[in-house]
């Protein structure tokens, strides 16, 4: 980029915002979270009647059983749900979990959206599966957009049955605008 | 602590409990926990359309909370048996609840120590909501566990072929039309739970009214205990039937369906209700309602038309666990 300042011309650095402190956090992981219970008919129920998905293989036993799954399976999104308090704590841990999702700190590249995440999937998930999901940073670069510089964070979410089987591993883009604040929330 | 029946004092306050600021986040949750979706609990713009400032805190929320207050009072060893709730006044998301009341009468019967109360919930403004009474079951000084196993006054059998009906007698009423009269006495399907309660169900509804009681939320307390099994909280037996809100039916019981003439707004009058059992986890519930009466009441602004209606609620061997009754207004 050319800047013009009186008669003389000269080439402008491209500012670099990814300080020592930012950068270190590559490899970060966060804080393993748990299902509050097995996987149950009625938070299946909730999920397929919320996606509109009438495919009998999610509800229909006698359908599921003599499919290739042998038994009801989850739908293939359905690992993508909260992780929310267990029984008999009414305090709202979504927020948490989100907290833990967020990870990288960037300090005045506050304002974050999700850009985007590429999934693939390892196994079913099945009724009285419990899932755990770990969050690692892979990547932090910093690009130019058109409002500015965005520093990009690349993690990927392990998610695992009980038996320590994967069953997906998704890779997620946050991007992180300037703003005033912390980007942890 | 746990409340005794010899310490109890007729005339005495009970400890009052407050929730808030309410927010649309615990209406939505609540909403989910019971698979209940209504406009008027959900959505702001349906509710300024409808004449209402904001979303409306919903009837089976706050019989809930007090439910779960009512749960506190009666200690681990105790249980509410009946309470009856009028909806007074609309309370709206952002608002503070607060519930509270007096012990007014006590009573023992067949060796049960029972307590009767006044309840109502106060908003921080002083409106109050949700007058009425409840009745609670706590243990004597000897007891460290009560039975939860009352026969109801009425079979399945016997409310099925129970006959209610009304006559016709004035034509010029818009809303009170034959038609409508006629659905006096009316029977709606019978609803079967989706699927047995399990422990998400659980989880939701006890998270969606701040409720930690042990024997809805402790798995080993539970296992230890008299039945064996976590059980579902009172408030939650009584549910509205699921996919209620989907099939366009108005009301918090499975009546039939139908529109009263010149109306187009649905809210909670009040509820009534008395358990008999215990709900537990890997039971399946079936309710079925119909509709006892319908009549007009002059409003302040407008005609109200309340829909009352009966439902009961089996278990999976028939056995009546609790009964209700359901008064749905419809209003211009």
């Amino acid at each position: 980029m050319y800047a013009f300042i009186g008669d003389i011309t000269m080439v402008e650095q491209e500012q670099n915002y990814l300080t020592p402190e930012i950068l270190s956090q590559i490899g970060k992981e966060g804080e393993e979270t748990i299902w509050p219970e097995p996987l149950d008919r009625s938070s299946l129920r909730r999920f397929i009647q919320a996606t509109r998905d009438d495919n009998p293989l999610y509800y229909d036993e006698e359908y599921a059983k003599s499919s290739k799954y042998g038994s009801i399976i989850a739908p293939p999104f359905y690992f993508h749900r909260s992780f929310p308090s267990p029984l008999g704590v009414v305090e709202d841990a979504e927020k948490e979990e989100m907290r833990h999702r967020g990870l990288v700190d960037t300090p005045g590249f506050a304002k974050q959206v999700n850009a985007g995440s590429e999934i693939e999937w390892f196994g079913q998930i099945r009724i009285g599966d419990t899932l755990t999901g770990k969050t690692v940073v892979s990547n932090i670069e910093q690009k130019e957009g058109k409002s500015g510089p965005m520093i990009i964070i690349t993690s990927d979410r392990i998610i695992k049955n009980q038996n320590g089987k994967l069953i997906a591993i998704v890779t997620n883009k946050s991007l992180r605008r300037q703003a005033e604040g912390t980007s942890l929330f | 602590m746990q409340l005794y029946y010899e310490d109890i004092i007729e005339g005495s306050s009970i400890p009052s409990k407050s929730w808030g600021p309410l927010t649309n986040m615990d209406m939505i949750r609540f909403g989910s926990a019971i698979d209940s979706y209504g406009e008027i609990h959900q959505d702001y713009d349906w509710c300024i359309e409808h004449g209402f400032d904001n979303v409306l805190l919903s009837g089976p929320f706050k019989q809930a909370l007090i439910c779960s207050w009512l749960d506190e009072v009666v200690g681990d060893i105790g249980y509410i048996k009946k309470i009856e709730v009028s909806h007074r006044g609309i309370n709206y998301v952002n608002e503070t609840l607060t519930a509270s009341g007096t012990f007014t009468k006590t009573y023992t019967h067949e060796g049960n120590g029972f307590v009767e109360c006044d309840i109502a919930i106060t908003n921080e403004n002083g409106l109050v909501s949700c007058p009425g009474k409840a009745t609670i079951l706590v243990p004597m000084k000897e007891m460290d566990s009560i039975e939860f196993n009352f026969t109801a006054p009425v079979t399945y059998e016997e409310f099925l072929t129970k006959k209610i009906s009304a006559e016709f007698t004035d034509p010029t009423n818009i809303y009170l039309t034959k038609e409508i009269i006629d659905m006096i006495g009316a029977m709606g399907e019978s609803y079967t739970w989706p699927e047995p309660l399990d422990i998400s169900s659980i989880r939701r509804f006890t998270q969606g009214v701040f409720e930690t009681k042990s024997r809805y939320v402790d798995i080993d307390y539970a296992q230890k205990s008299l039945i064996g099994s976590l059980i579902a909280p009172p408030a939650y037996v009584i549910r509205p039937p699921f996919g209620f809100w989907d099939k366009g039916m108005l009301g918090e019981s499975a009546i039939p369906v139908f529109t009263v003439p010149n109306t187009t707004v649905a809210v909670n009058g009040g509820n009534e209700s008395e358990w008999y059992k215990v709900v537990k986890e890997g039971d399946t519930l079936t309710q079925q309602a119909r509709v006892i009466d319908i009549y007009e009441k002059k409003g302040a602004k407008r005609s109200l038309i309340p829909v009352v209606s009966e439902t009961i609620f089996i278990n999976q061997d028939s056995e009546v666990v609790a009964l209700s009754k359901q008064i749905n207004i419809r209003m211009p």
